[in-house]
């Protein structure tokens, strides 16, 4: 079942446009969403939240159109973004209260004591605090209004690496609830690596795959050998590789194949989500090609 | 539950946890009817995802190590002979492999190895 399903979404903004996205954002499950800054991420949860209007295609979510009961489903939603889009001039505490109007379901204790945990400053204006603290600020609001569906946009590029892996923790305790969905847009995808059940990745407007990420794992691996074992055929075979004297290495799906010509001669790796992106990317610009 | 995962190895993630567990079942550490963690609650003890554990879990279930109840959760079944080969197999599976990466270090073969193999045999019996 899904939290999120996107289907055909068109949006022409002059200089970039989204061509026909599809998504599923399965429900009870951590999806990653994956992409250089300007693919695209951004948009799309952008149009998730009915924030722009696109020119074609459908959005639903926890089973209900988008555009006809978007204000209830905000309530049901928990956002993080990077950047700053909260009130200045307050304090948390006064934030609170003005919450208190927007969220049906917010729960103060629960905000303030994610508070004391992410140590923030719950008494100085959100102007003056660290840009780290408007993130753990943001992500407090997120899961203090029993949200149940958790959409993370960019959330750890302004965290310091403790922080990061203490926010993954937080992500997998409220996983152990079967009713929540994460969906966590990001271009650090090490922290995908480990936790993402899904991920589905984003370049210059389109859908590349949408892909459980062990399976991911699975159908990419690292081919590594010396520069006489290709010829046409399996140069074919390759994506994003490139050669120099030591040898050529690049990305496989038919890894299997090349164990099977060359045996020991060649050898074959895992990827990291990262590398994947980065061979795929390389493939598409055809530069250092073999 | 001690299990031990590495995320530099290149056995993917929910083949080591199935191992771990079969292996836990062999040694004693887990007996027939304890329950397994829930596969929520062990993904986030691991720092691993949902799906890895639920594979897991799954595959260990259709070999028959583990058996679920709606509701309740998973638990160890009694393990049978075939099981316990199965496990022993799956033991030498990864010496041999350990042994592969040795001999690709002095470019042994396949062939050299058996060799030395059976040539150790002969001497031991």
């Amino acid at each position: 079942m899904n939290a999120i399903t996107v289907t055909g979404l068109d949006k022409n903004m002059g200089g970039f446009k989204l061509e026909s996205i599809d998504m599923n954002i399965r429900k009870g499950y951590i999806t990653g969403l994956i992409g250089e800054n300007g693919a695209g991420k951004s948009t799309v949860i952008n149009h998730m939240l009915g924030l722009k209007k696109q020119d074609a295609g459908r959005i639903n979510i926890l089973d209900k159109d988008l555009e006809a009961e978007r204000t209830a489903l905000l309530n049901s939603i928990g956002l993080v973004f990077a950047e700053d889009r909260l009130p200045q001039n307050v304090t948390p505490v006064r934030l609170s209260k003005l919450l208190r109007t927007f969220y049906d379901q917010w729960d103060k204790e629960t905000f303030f004591s994610y508070l004391k945990t992410f140590n923030v400053n719950m008494d100085r204006r959100i102007k003056y605090l660290s840009t780290g603290e408007k993130v753990k600020l943001s992500i407090a609001i997120a899961l203090s209004h029993k949200a149940e569906l958790l959409i993370l946009d960019e959330p750890t590029s302004n965290l310091d690496p403790t922080f990061r892996m203490e926010l993954l923790e937080i992500l997998q305790e409220l996983m152990i609830d079967e009713e929540i969905t994460i969906l966590f847009s990001t271009h650090i995808t090490s922290d995908l690596d480990k936790i993402a059940d899904y991920i589905i990745m984003i370049d210059d407007g389109k859908i590349i795959f949408e892909m459980e990420k062990e399976t991911l794992f699975e159908t990419y691996r690292k081919v590594k050998g010396s520069k006489a074992l290709l010829d046409d055929e399996t140069k074919s075979l390759l994506i994003g590789a490139t050669s120099n004297a030591l040898g050529f290495e690049g990305m496989s799906k038919e890894y299997e194949a090349f164990k099977e010509l060359y045996g020991n001669k060649v050898i074959i790796e895992s990827l990291t989500i990262d590398e994947i992106m980065y061979y795929i990317k390389k493939e598409k610009r055809g530069f250092d090609n073999v | 539950m001690n299990i031990r995962i590495s995320n530099q190895s290149d056995i993917p993630i929910y083949e080591q946890l199935k191992r771990e567990i079969i292996r836990l079942i062999m040694n004693g550490e887990l007996r027939p009817g304890d329950p397994l963690l829930s596969m929520r609650s062990l993904a986030k003890e691991l720092s691993i995802s949902i799906i890895t554990t639920k594979r897991a879990y799954q595959d260990l279930e259709a070999s028959g190590y583990v058996y679920s109840v709606v509701g309740k959760g998973t638990f160890v079944s009694e393990q049978n002979a075939e099981n316990r080969r199965e496990q022993i197999l799956v033991e030498i599976e990864k010496k041999i492999e350990d042994l592969l990466k040795t001999s690709k270090q002095v470019d042994l073969s396949v062939e050299e190895l058996a060799e030395m193999m059976k040539v150790m045999e002969d001497e031991h019996i």
